[in-house]
């Protein structure tokens, strides 16, 4: 192959990874910033672990073989970036309540009796959430607001799904616990 | 699920039974009906939770990490194939070593240091063959001797081999140097022939052996043509000229005499005069004289060698002549970095292959379209397909003639315009004749070790050229050729004859202006067939092609067609423009009735030849 032809194929490959890229990023930046700020609690610093979550997965696109797994190879990427910096900082986030949430819930779609129940309700849940062991958290985050599957969530933490299955369980149970009777059938 | 009932239930109810008491439970009870709907409620309120959103500086900023980071990391399949490469040069030395009986010769190289001094040395190679333990280098083209040639550099344990190779990739000569001992010729370790004979033997017959070997280096890989070589030793005498004792070897070709003179002290061959048999009666062909190292420039015959070796001068020195041998200098380890280096740049040099043979290679002759390439005077044009040979042998035929004669090997990589690529080489046999036919061996690597493969060599796997297949059409019947039918032409250069055309044998063929230095096809040149009748014809297509040659360029560039019903009026007819798959081939609408049908060339062009291998006339089957 001629030195052009290598330029070329050369050119056309790295055209070719940005674009794989992109993708990647257009579609999974927005989880990937609302997993990380659930896990880190940290709007800054999710951001942040954002941005290298996306570096490490541009250094290490070529590794990507299966494109169908895409979405755990990401969520592992940031669950990682996480860990690091848990490990380099020593656990040191900020709280909770802290984060800078923006609903993205129509406020229009329900009356405002309704509204503010349910607003009330999800400012419980929140904070039960957040309650829960980091474990508990990381899957009710993956599975119910993701919509990882179990089978996902388990490539992701790297465990068995029977792992999985029981962590969720767990936490919702002890989220029923923690809400008590404030949660009654057919609040929402 | 906390209702009490609902534990006892499952204690209680016998198994099988179980889930459908329990579904009957959870509709029933009230508890359990409430504390369901508390979870579907709790599922709802989580999934419900709003999400964080990120500013809005935050995609472009993840956006912009292709521009800021560079380029991503090679692929893990990249850092697989340079564990493979490692893998495959590990098991290469590794069964090296052990073929080789190595390990048993402390004195001897391993191959790793073959490998580190053949990729210290890759500046001026080209390409590096393993054999064995034997590394053949394959030295970039150098002008000093001739427009063009290479140089081959074979060394092994036991020495060294050079061998010339000009211009037209023909083997000019060859020398082998035996590090231990100077004067012992063998076999090298991978069974590819070397020169074989001792040299400076007492017996003639021994010398004689040697020449025709020598000349046959490869072919003799062929078994089974080696009886058909027919090479006989004819007579044995010892001469003395000039102070000088020479041994005359006679060797009865097949097709000629030939006379080797050789000198007795230092077994080289001095002059090979070669005769015509009393058969042809020719009178002597040609004399050379060999004159060894003196057309050559200074130092060209000197190898470069690799730093870490030894050179040893003067192992012939009894014979008053100075052959500069290597000798490996040091052993190094599998891990020594300076190998691995060495692997690295092996495995990113994009114009060197490494070929590994783990022992005898196996040679089989091409398939079925590449037998008899006939292109009788012109340049064997070969073009290795699908699969890469470590080397091709090329052998004339002459069909009419009773022997083969062996072209020498043409050596793939420097042989051909890179690779894979044209063999070309120019088919004239002992006698000066033009072959007429040529066999294309190739020696195959598969089975006998590992290489590159083609995507890793930076190369497109090329695709087996396409041959022309002309058949009837439905309807049709394939009159040609027939007896009473006359091709006539402005030309008829021998052997290229109009009949070629007409003859039924694809091999053999017509050409206008058939001759290397001839203008091409010229607007004028004309090709007649008359069928002595008239015959009712649907179709004449003309053959360029032959079915033998895929590359053939000589194809009409303009072309017109007239044809006669009777012979004394000419009507035009239509001719299809031809092209390299495309014959010229004249349709009529309905079966015609033709007496004759003359061709005739309305574009000159240069340097391609007009050429028919044969015409195929079609009737109506009805």
């Amino acid at each position: 192959m001629s030195t052009t032809a290598r330029e070329m194929a050369a050119a056309k490959s790295a055209a070719k990874q940005q674009a794989v890229f992109e993708r990647l990023a257009r579609r999974f930046y927005t989880g990937v910033y609302n997993y990380l700020c659930w896990i880190c609690r940290d709007a800054a610093l999710a951001e942040d672990l954002t941005q290298e979550t996306f570096m490490q997965v541009w250094h290490h696109l070529a590794d990507m073989r299966d494109r169908k797994a895409a979405r755990t190879w990401v969520y592992r990427i940031a669950r990682n970036e996480f860990l690091q910096h848990r490990r380099r900082t020593g656990g040191d986030t900020v709280a909770f309540e802290d984060c800078d949430l923006d609903d993205r819930a129509d406020p229009q779609a329900l009356s405002p009796q309704h509204n503010l129940e349910r607003e009330e309700l999800q400012a419980a849940v929140r904070l039960a959430v957040n309650r829960l062991t980091d474990a508990h958290r990381e899957v009710i985050v993956l599975h119910n607001l993701e919509g990882l599957s179990l089978r996902q969530i388990a490539h992701v933490l790297d465990v068995p799904i029977g792992t999985v299955k029981s962590r969720r369980a767990k936490a919702f149970h002890a989220l029923r616990d923690s809400l008590g009777k404030e949660v009654r059938s057919g609040d929402l | 699920m906390t209702c009490d009932r609902a534990r006892s239930l499952l204690l209680e109810t016998p198994e099988g039974l179980q889930r459908a008491a329990l579904w009957l439970h959870l509709r029933l009870c009230r508890t359990c009906r409430r504390e369901a709907g508390r979870m579907r409620t709790l599922h709802a309120a989580v999934e419900g939770l709003p999400r964080f959103e990120p500013s809005a500086d935050l995609f472009p900023a993840v956006l912009a990490i292709p521009q800021q980071a560079g380029r991503p990391q090679a692929a893990r399949k990249e850092r697989l194939n340079v564990t493979r490469l490692a893998y495959v040069l590990t098991l290469i030395i590794a069964v090296t070593l052990l073929a080789g009986g190595i390990l048993t010769r402390s004195a001897a190289p391993d191959g790793a240091t073959l490998l580190l001094n053949a990729a210290q040395a890759m500046d001026e190679v080209d390409t590096i063959h393993v054999h064995g333990y034997s590394l053949t280098f394959i030295t970039r083209p150098w002008g000093a001797v001739g427009s063009k040639g290479s140089y081959d550099h074979w060394l092994s344990p036991e020495g060294i081999r050079r061998q010339w190779f000009d211009h037209d990739g023909d083997l000019t000569w060859s020398t082998y140097t035996n590090v231990q001992s100077g004067l012992h010729w063998r076999y090298c370790p991978s069974m590819r022939l070397v020169w074989t004979a001792s040299i400076g033997v007492d017996e003639a017959r021994e010398a004689a052996a040697y020449s025709a070997k020598r000349y046959l280096d490869g072919q003799i890989m062929i078994d089974e043509n080696v009886d058909q070589m027919g090479f006989e030793l004819i007579a044995t005498r010892r001469e003395r000229r000039d102070g000088t004792e020479i041994y005359v070897v006679e060797v009865d070709t097949g097709g000629g005499r030939w006379q080797y003179d050789i000198d007795a002290a230092t077994g080289r061959l001095l002059a090979l005069h070669q005769y015509g048999t009393p058969e042809s009666g020719r009178p002597l062909l040609g004399e050379t004289q060999f004159e060894y190292g003196v057309a050559l420039p200074e130092g060209a015959l000197d190898f470069r060698v690799p730093e870490g070796w030894t050179v040893k001068e003067g192992v012939k020195e009894e014979n008053g002549t100075l052959v500069p041998a290597v000798l490996p200098g040091e052993d190094i380890a599998l891990d020594d970095p300076r190998l691995l280096a060495a692997q690295e740049r092996l495995a990113h040099a994009n114009d060197v292959r490494l070929d590994a043979e783990m022992g005898e290679a196996s040679w089989s002759e091409a398939e079925q379209a590449y037998l008899n390439v006939a292109d009788p005077g012109g340049p064997l044009a070969y073009t290795e397909p699908w699969r890469k040979a470590s080397e091709i042998l090329a052998i004339m035929y002459v069909r009419s003639g009773r022997y083969q004669e062996a072209l020498d090997i043409l050596p793939a990589p420097w042989a051909t315009n890179g690779w894979p690529g044209l063999v070309r080489a120019w088919c004239f046999d002992a006698l000066g004749e033009r072959a007429e036919a040529v066999k294309i061996y190739r020696k195959l690597e598969r089975g006998h070790g590992s290489s590159a493969e083609w995507g890793a060599l930076g190369l497109e796997q090329p695709t087996s050229p396409r041959l022309l297949e002309i058949t009837a059409e439905p309807g049709e019947v394939l009159l040609s050729p027939a007896p009473g039918w006359r091709a006539s032409a402005h030309r008829s250069p021998d052997p290229f004859r109009p009949e070629a055309a007409i003859d039924g044998d694809r091999i053999v063929r017509w050409a206008a202006n058939a001759s290397a230095e001839g203008p091409g096809q010229e607007s004028g040149d004309w090709f007649e067939l008359d069928f002595g009748e008239s015959t009712k014809v649907t179709r004449v297509v003309l053959d360029h092609q032959g079915g033998m040659r895929p590359w053939a360029s000589d194809w009409p560039r303009g072309i017109e067609a007239r044809f006669t019903t009777n012979g004394r009026t000419w009507r035009s007819a239509q001719v299809s423009p031809a092209g390299p798959m495309r014959p010229a081939t004249v349709t009529f609408d309905w079966p015609q009735k033709v007496r004759a049908i003359r061709f005739e060339l309305t574009k000159a062009h240069s340097p391609e030849w007009w050429s028919i291998h044969e015409i195929y006339v079609f009737g109506s089957s009805h």
